[in-house]
C-alpha cells in the first residue's frame, strides 16, 4: 500500500481572510462527515482582571449566552438543542474562548448565536446569579480534589502575587462570590471587540460559503468606538506585565503540604518555570517532556514510578507553553506512605536525562511519535480547528504543520538535555503535596 | 454504516471491519467477552487486573514494548474494562496497522503474568482505586452498586474492592486470563483506511492458528426482584450533599430498551454513544428543574446499557444551601410528571435530531466508530448500530410513559445520598 501524505494542512488549503470589521477567519474545508467545527479565541482572558477580581474573565465568558437583548438563555439553548448543535464559552489565562459543533447545514445557526453572545451579551442578573452559584460550586469541588488543590497552591506559590499565571481562571471562592453583573458587562465592554476575535471553521464547508455567512453574521459586529491598537495594546501590555513580574529563580526549593481530611492518595506537583512557545529551545524541550514523561505510559518517569516501582497508577511530566512562561512539572498520584520515593525516582529522572543526552534509539523513536502522530491529531474537525487556532495565537503561520516535522527532526540529543537542564538542574523547584495529613499516612 | 462487513475464522475470532479512506489512520480493537459481570465473589476486579497485565511480559514483550512500539510509529493504545467486557486498541498510521495484530495476537495467548510484575501492578492498582476515592460520587456510586445488586456481580464495580484486590494471586489472574482469553471470547473490530481483504488475510495469519479456549460455564448472574425501595448513606468530607436516585431496568435486549433512551434523552441528553454518556442539554427536563432554576449546581441521568439487567441513575448535586429533602421531594416529582402524561410529540422530534448530529460528529473518528460496533457487539450485536436511529424514531409518546410506569417505581428504587462529614475524617 501506498504511504500517504501526512495532512492537507496548509497555506495552499487553508483560507485566512480579514472581515471588515477586523475580525480574522481561518477556513479549512474537510468533507469526510457531514459535519462542522467552529473555535475562536479573544484577547480576554484573566490576564485582563487583577487578583481582586480573579474569575471576572472566565465568569464573563461563561455568562456570554445567559441572554442577549434577542434571545433568553432558553431560547438560546432551544436554538442549539433541536438541531443537535453545541456551542459553549470559557476564558484561559490569556484568551476567551469559544467552541461549537453541529451538522454542516446548520453552520449558519452556530454564526448566529456564536455572534449574538458575543456581541450583545446582556448578563442578566438573575441569570449572572445562577451561574454564579455554579461557579462557586465548582471551586469547592476542585477544592476538594487533591490533583487540583496540588496544581493550584502549585501556581500560586510559582508565580508572584501580581501574576494572573499564579491564580486560577476561574477564580476563588471570595473574588468569584463578589462579582456582580455590571462587573461582567464593564469587562466585556472594556475587552470585546470583533478587532480581538479570531474564528477557524472547519467540516464539510466551502470556504466561499463560509466566508459569506461569517460576513452576514460576525461582519455585523460593530468595531468598537476605541481603535484597535487601544484594545490590543491593552492586552499585550498586561502580558508584558505578568512577564515582568514571572520571579527568577532564588535556587531555594519551596515546598507545601495542602492538607485534605479524608482523603486516601497524596497528588504532588513539582516544577519549575519553563518556557515560552516562542522560545528557541521549544521544540527541544517537547522532545524532552515527550521522553521523560510521556511515552507509553508516563516516559521514563512512568517506567520508574509505576513499572519498576509499582508506586503509582499515574505518574508523568507535563510542559505548559503559551504567550507568557509556563511551568514544566513532575506530576503522581501516590500512597503517601510512598511519597518521597516517588518524588525522589521523578526528580532522579529529570536530573538524568539533564546530565545524560539520550541514546539515539530512543531519541529517534520519540521523534517518530511526535512526527507520525499528526495525522491522528487531524483526524477530527475539532483538532483541526486548534491546530487553525494555534498557527494564529503564536504567529506559526500557514505552512506551520509543514515546517513541523523538520522542527522535531532537527532536535539534537544535545538540545535535549540542555533544554533539561537549563530549567530542571535548578535546584530552586517548587513542590505542592495535597492529600493526608502526613501525621497520618493511612488517611 | 451500512458497509459494515462481518467475517469470522475458524477458531471462533469474529471480525468485524469498516474500510474508510478519508484519513490515513485505522483503529484496530480486540474485545472480550468478560468483565466485572464474570467475577465471583473473592475476585472482583480480575478482569481489570488482567488488563493492567497485558501490558506487562509475553514471551516476545517486556513491560513499555506496547507502548513504545504503537507511539514510535505515531500511534496511540489504550484499553479498558467495564462490566461486560474487556477492550484494547491501537490507532495508527494506515502503512503500520499489523502491528496492532501481532501485539494483540501475541498478547491473546502468551502473557506470562511474572510473579514479580502481579506485585507491582498490584500497589499501582491500588493507587488507581485510591484515586478514585477522591471523588465523593465514585464512593456514593459503589456504595449504591453494592445496595441495588445483592447476588449480581454488578454489585461489586469494575476496580474491585480493596480487600480482593490485597489478596487474589497470581494464579487467580492468570486462571481468569486462562480461562477467557482466546479467539473464540473475542471480536476484532478494524475500522479505517485499509483493504478489508487483505486485512482478513493478515488477522487469519496473526490470530488464525490459536487455539480456542473451553470457556468456563456462566455465573449465576441471577438478581433476585428488588421488592422494596433500598437507601444508603455515605458520609465522608467533602463539599456538598449529592443524591443518586436509580432504579432497576432491564437489560440492552430488552423491547423496553429503545424507550428508556428516549426517557434519558428527555431527562438529559441525547447519549453520546451506545452506552449512554453526554452532556447535560440545558433544555432538557433536569436541566430546566435544578439548574435553570437555581436550585441545585447540577443535575444528569444515565440509561445504563448491559448485558443483564442494570441501572437508571439520576445525579443531583447540591448548592451549599440546598436542601436533600426538597432535591428528593423534587426528583420524585419529576418521576410523577412522566407517569402522569406523555412527553410531547415535539420533545421525541428533538431527541431524533440530536441523536443524528450526534452521530454525524461520533463519524469523525474511526475510534469512535469502532468503540460503537465493538460495545453493540458485547451487548448483542454490532448491527445495531445501524437500527439503534430507526428503533429510537419509532418509540412513541406513549411507550416513553409506560417505561416510565413500570420502572421508575418506589419499590424498584435505590436511593443514594452522599452527605459530607467535615468532622471525622472518616467514612
Amino acid at each position: 500500500m501506498a504511504t500517504r501524505s501526512q495532512h492537507r494542512l496548509n497555506e495552499s488549503t487553508i483560507s485566512r481572510s480579514e472581515l471588515a470589521n477586523g475580525a480574522t477567519l481561518l477556513v479549512y474545508p474537510n468533507p469526510s462527515s457531514p459535519s462542522v467545527a467552529i473555535s475562536g479565541y479573544h484577547a480576554a482572558g484573566s490576564i485582563l482582571e487583577t487578583r481582586d477580581t480573579a474569575g471576572l474573565a472566565s465568569l464573563t465568558a461563561d455568562a456570554l449566552n445567559r441572554g442577549t437583548p434577542s434571545r433568553s438563555f432558553l431560547e438560546f439553548s432551544e436554538a442549539l438543542d433541536d438541531v443537535g448543535a453545541s456551542l459553549g464559552f470559557h476564558a484561559d489565562t490569556e484568551h476567551a474562548a469559544f467552541g461549537g459543533r453541529a451538522l454542516a447545514e446548520d453552520l449558519e445557526i452556530l454564526l448566529t448565536l456564536a455572534t449574538d453572545n458575543l456581541a450583545n451579551a446582556t448578563f442578566p442578573d438573575v441569570e449572572v446569579t445562577h451561574l454564579r452559584d455554579q461557579t462557586l460550586a465548582g471551586i469547592a469541588y476542585a477544592e476538594d480534589n487533591p490533583a487540583a488543590m496540588a496544581n493550584r497552591r502549585f501556581r500560586e506559590l510559582l508565580y508572584s502575587d501580581e501574576n494572573p499565571n499564579g491564580w486560577p481562571a476561574e477564580g476563588y471562592q471570595q473574588t468569584v462570590s463578589r462579582l456582580e453583573p455590571h462587573n461582567l458587562r464593564d469587562f466585556h465592554a472594556r475587552t470585546y471587540s470583533p478587532s480581538n476575535l479570531v474564528v477557524a471553521v472547519v467540516g464539510a464547508v466551502e470556504p466561499a460559503r463560509v466566508f459569506d455567512l461569517a460576513t452576514a453574521t460576525i461582519g455585523t459586529w460593530p468595531s468598537s468606538p476605541y481603535p484597535r491598537w487601544f484594545r490590543s495594546e491593552e492586552w499585550r501590555q498586561a502580558l508584558t506585565s505578568a512577564e515582568a513580574s514571572a520571579p527568577t529563580s532564588e535556587s531555594l526549593c519551596r515546598r507545601e503540604h495542602v492538607p485534605m481530611p479524608g482523603k486516601t492518595q497524596t497528588e504532588f506537583v513539582l516544577g519549575w518555570l519553563g518556557f515560552r512557545r516562542s522560545d528557541p529551545e521549544y521544540y527541544a524541550a517537547v522532545v524532552a517532556n515527550y521522553i521523560l514523561g510521556q511515552m507509553g505510559l508516563g516516559g521514563r518517569i512512568g517506567t520508574n514510578v509505576r513499572d519498576t516501582q509499582g508506586l503509582a497508577y499515574h505518574a508523568t511530566s507535563s510542559l505548559d507553553a503559551s504567550l507568557t512562561t509556563q511551568p514544566w512539572t513532575l506530576r503522581a498520584g501516590i500512597n503517601p506512605a510512598n511519597l518521597d520515593r516517588a518524588i525522589e525516582a521523578s526528580l532522579d529522572e529529570a536530573l538524568r536525562l539533564a546530565e545524560t543526552p539520550p541514546e539515539s534509539e530512543e531519541l529517534n523513536l520519540t521523534k517518530q511519535a511526535l512526527i507520525g502522530s499528526l495525522p491522528l491529531r487531524l483526524e477530527r474537525n475539532e483538532g483541526i480547528a486548534g491546530v487553525l487556532l494555534t498557527m494564529e495565537r503564536y504567529s506559526l503561520g500557514l505552512n506551520y504543520l509543514d515546517e513541523y516535522p523538520d522542527r522535531i527532526r532537527h532536535v539534537s540529543a544535545a538540545a535535549v538535555s540542555g533544554a533539561t537542564a537549563r530549567i530542571m538542574s535548578d535546584p530552586g523547584y517548587t513542590l505542592v503535596t495535597a492529600g493526608p495529613e502526613f501525621e497520618d499516612p493511612s488517611g | 454504516m451500512d458497509d459494515v462487513r462481518e467475517h469470522s475464522l475458524d477458531n471462533g475470532l469474529t471480525v468485524v471491519t469498516r474500510e474508510l479512506h478519508a484519513t490515513p489512520i485505522a483503529t484496530f480493537f480486540v474485545w472480550y467477552r468478560v468483565g466485572a459481570r464474570n467475577e465471583p465473589a473473592g475476585l472482583s476486579g480480575a478482569s481489570h487486573w488482567v488488563e493492567h497485565m497485558m501490558f506487562k511480559r509475553t514471551e516476545r514483550l517486556a513491560p513499555g514494548d506496547v507502548g513504545r512500539m504503537i507511539e514510535g510509529v505515531g500511534g496511540t493504545f489504550n484499553a479498558f474494562t467495564y462490566e461486560d467486557a474487556t477492550a484494547y486498541h491501537a490507532t495508527l498510521p494506515t502503512d503500520h496497522l499489523e502491528l496492532a495484530l501481532e501485539i494483540e495476537a501475541d498478547r491473546m495467548v502468551n502473557a506470562v503474568f511474572a510473579p514479580d510484575d502481579v506485585e507491582s501492578e498490584r500497589s499501582v492498582i491500588i493507587s488507581e482505586r485510591e484515586g478514585n476515592e477522591a471523588s465523593p460520587v465514585f464512593l456514593l456510586m459503589e456504595a449504591v452498586e453494592a445496595a441495588a445488586f445483592t447476588t449480581h456481580p454488578y454489585g461489586h464495580g469494575v476496580i474491585g474492592s480493596k480487600a480482593d484486590l490485597r489478596s487474589m494471586s497470581r494464579d487467580d489472574l492468570y486462571g481468569h486470563y486462562q480461562r477467557y482469553y482466546g479467539p473464540n471470547n473475542a471480536v476484532v473490530v478494524a475500522v479505517g483506511d485499509f483493504n478489508t481483504e487483505h486485512l482478513h488475510e493478515q488477522v487469519a495469519q496473526h490470530f488464525g492458528q490459536l487455539k480456542p479456549v473451553i470457556l468456563p460455564a456462566p455465573l449465576d448472574t441471577h438478581e433476585p426482584v428488588q421488592e422494596a425501595g433500598r437507601r444508603v448513606e455515605v458520609r465522608h468530607p467533602g463539599p456538598f450533599p449529592i443524591l443518586m436516585m436509580c432504579h432497576h431496568i432491564p437489560e440492552r435486549d430488552h423491547p423496553d430498551h429503545a424507550a428508556l433512551l428516549v426517557l434519558n434523552s428527555l431527562l438529559s441528553g441525547p447519549p453520546s454513544g451506545p452506552f449512554g454518556g453526554g452532556s447535560v442539554l440545558k433544555t432538557s427536563r433536569l436541566y430546566q428543574r435544578f439548574v435553570a432554576s437555581g436550585l441545585a449546581a447540577s443535575a444528569g441521568a444515565d440509561a445504563g446499557s448491559n448485558i443483564d439487567p442494570t441501572l437508571h441513575r439520576i445525579l443531583v448535586v447540591l448548592k451549599p444551601d440546598g436542601s436533600p429533602e426538597t432535591i428528593e421531594a423534587t426528583v420524585e416529582d419529576e418521576i410523577q410528571k412522566l407517569h402522569d402524561e406523555p412527553p410531547q410529540p415535539e420533545e421525541l422530534t428533538r431527541v431524533i435530531r440530536q441523536t443524528r448530529a450526534k452521530r454525524a460528529i461520533m463519524l469523525e473518528s474511526v475510534t469512535a466508530q469502532a468503540v460503537q460496533l465493538g460495545m453493540l457487539e458485547m451487548v448483542g450485536r454490532w448491527q445495531l448500530a445501524n437500527t439503534l436511529p430507526e428503533e429510537l424514531a419509532a418509540v412513541t409518546p406513549a411507550q416513553v410513559q409506560h417505561v416510565a410506569r413500570t420502572y421508575f417505581q418506589p419499590a424498584s428504587r435505590v436511593t443514594g445520598w452522599f452527605f459530607p462529614d467535615n468532622n471525622t475524617g472518616a467514612t
